[in-house]
C-alpha cells in the first residue's frame, strides 16, 4: 500500500467526520467490544476494526499484529488450564487456555484498530486539561519545525538550545477545535456502528 | 509515528511573550517534549516489542524539581492522553498500560524526591520511577493479556527497567546542571 494512497485515505476519512462524533463512536464501540463475550463475534468485530483502521489511513502493520497476537496467545499456552488438545514438544496445548490466549489478543489488537480508526488528530478535549494539552501540541509544532540540528554527540547543548528558543518564543496556546459538519450518511455510519456493537452484545 | 499532529496549529497561537512564564506554561512545553521524546524513541529499534529506553520519561524526571504536585501530575495526563493521541491508542490497552506506568512512575519520583528530601540521586529516582512503572505494568499485563504467564517476562523487563532508568537519571542530571532553559525555569517560578 502506497503512502500516497493511505495520505488520500486519510483526508478521506478525517474530512468525512468530527473528531469529537467518531471518538465517542469509537468509545462506545470499545466498550461494547470490551464485554462482549463471543470469541465468534469478537473475531468478526475484529475484522471490521482492521478493515475502518486500514479506511481511516492509519499506518496499520498486520506483521505486529500477528507477532503481538501469537506472543499473547503464547503466553497464556503456558499455564495450562482445560483440555489438552495437542502436544507441541514440552508443551501441552490445552483448549481453555487457547480459546483465552486468542480472545485476549484478540480484544487487545481489536482496541487499538478501532482507536487508530475513531481518534483523529483534531480531537480537542474540553476545558483547562484540553486547552493545556492543545497547547503541548502548539510547543511540538514548534519542536518539529525546530531548524537547529540535534546531535549525539552534543545532545545537551542542541537540546537546551531547542528548549531555550521556544523559552523565548511567543507563549503558545491551542486554538478552539475546528468544526466540522457531517453528511448524513457519515452519521448514520457512525450510529449503526455502536447501535451494531451494542446489539451484539444480546447475541 | 507522528505523521501528523492535532489542528491548534501556530496560526493558532496568541502572542503572549510578554506575560511572566507560568507552571502551566512550562507544563505545555514539558508535553511537548515527551510527545517529541515519544517518536524519537519509536524510531529506536528494539529487540523486543515491549523494551523501551522511557526517554520520552526525561520531563517528568526533570519536572520532579520544577513543578508544583498539581501542575506535575497534569504534565504526567498530558503525556498519556497526548502520546495516545497521536498514536491513535487512546482507546486501547496500550493507553491503559501507558496512564498506569506514567502515573506510578511521577508519584515514585516526586515522593523519592520530595519525601526523602535530598537523599537520593537524580539517577535513583529515575530507577525508582522505571521499576515501579514496569512493575505497575506487569500487574496490568497479568490481569488483562498474559494471565499468570507474565511473571515470566517479569525479571527481563524489570532488569530493564533498572539500566535505562539508570541511564536516563544520569543524563538528567547532566543536562539539570548544565542547561541553560532549566536554571531560567527554575528562576521563573
Amino acid at each position: 500500500m502506497s503512502a500516497a494512497g493511505r495520505a488520500a485515505r486519510r483526508e478521506r476519512w478525517e474530512a468525512c467526520f468530527s473528531p469529537w462524533a467518531l471518538a465517542l463512536a469509537g468509545a462506545a464501540v470499545s466498550a461494547a467490544y470490551l464485554f462482549q463475550r463471543s470469541l465468534m463475534v469478537k473475531a468478526l468485530m475484529f475484522l471490521c476494526f482492521l478493515g475502518a483502521a486500514l479506511l481511516s489511513g492509519k499506518k496499520v502493520s498486520l506483521v505486529a499484529t500477528i507477532v503481538v497476537s501469537a506472543g499473547i496467545v503464547a503466553a497464556n499456552l503456558l499455564v495450562p488450564v482445560g483440555r489438552v488438545i495437542a502436544v507441541l514438544g514440552p508443551m501441552r496445548i490445552t483448549e481453555t487456555a487457547l480459546l483465552d490466549g486468542v480472545g485476549k489478543a484478540l480484544v487487545f489488537e481489536g482496541l487499538m484498530y478501532v482507536s487508530k480508526a475513531s481518534v483523529l488528530p483534531g480531537l480537542r478535549l474540553p476545558g483547562r486539561f484540553g486547552a493545556l494539552v492543545a497547547s503541548a501540541f502548539v510547543y511540538y509544532d514548534r519542536i518539529v519545525e525546530y531548524k537547529g540540528r540535534i546531535r549525539p554527540a552534543t545532545l545537551i547543548e542542541d537540546a537546551d538550545r531547542l528548549m531555550l528558543e521556544l523559552w523565548e518564543a511567543p507563549r503558545a496556546e491551542g486554538g478552539p477545535e475546528t468544526s466540522r459538519p457531517m453528511g448524513r450518511s457519515a452519521k448514520a455510519a457512525l450510529i449503526a456502528a455502536v447501535a451494531l456493537s451494542l446489539g451484539l452484545l444480546f447475541v | 509515528m507522528p505523521t501528523s499532529t492535532p489542528r491548534p496549529t501556530e496560526a493558532a497561537a496568541r502572542d503572549l511573550s510578554a506575560e511572566p512564564r507560568t507552571p502551566a506554561d512550562i507544563t505545555a512545553l514539558l508535553g511537548a517534549f515527551c510527545f517529541f521524546l515519544s517518536a524519537v524513541e519509536y524510531m529506536i529499534p528494539k529487540p523486543l516489542p515491549f523494551m523501551r529506553l522511557g526517554i520520552a520519561n526525561l520531563p517528568i524526571l526533570l519536572a520532579v524539581d520544577l513543578l508544583p504536585l498539581p501542575w506535575y501530575l497534569a504534565l504526567a495526563l498530558v503525556k498519556v492522553v497526548g502520546m495516545s493521541v497521536i498514536s491513535g491508542s487512546l482507546f486501547s490497552y496500550v493507553a491503559l498500560f501507558s496512564l498506569a506506568g506514567t502515573l506510578t512512575a511521577a508519584i515514585a519520583m516526586w515522593a523519592a524526591r520530595k519525601v526523602i528530601r535530598g537523599s537520593v540521586s537524580a539517577v535513583g529516582v529515575s530507577m525508582l520511577g522505571a521499576v515501579a512503572s514496569n512493575a505497575v505494568q506487569i500487574a496490568i499485563a497479568s490481569a488483562v493479556v498474559f494471565g499468570e504467564a507474565a511473571r515470566l517476562i517479569a525479571p527481563p523487563f524489570l532488569a530493564t527497567g533498572l539500566v535505562t532508568g539508570a541511564l536516563l537519571g544520569a543524563f538528567a542530571e547532566t543536562f539539570a546542571a548544565k542547561s541553560r532553559w532549566y536554571a531560567r525555569a527554575r528562576g521563573a517560578l
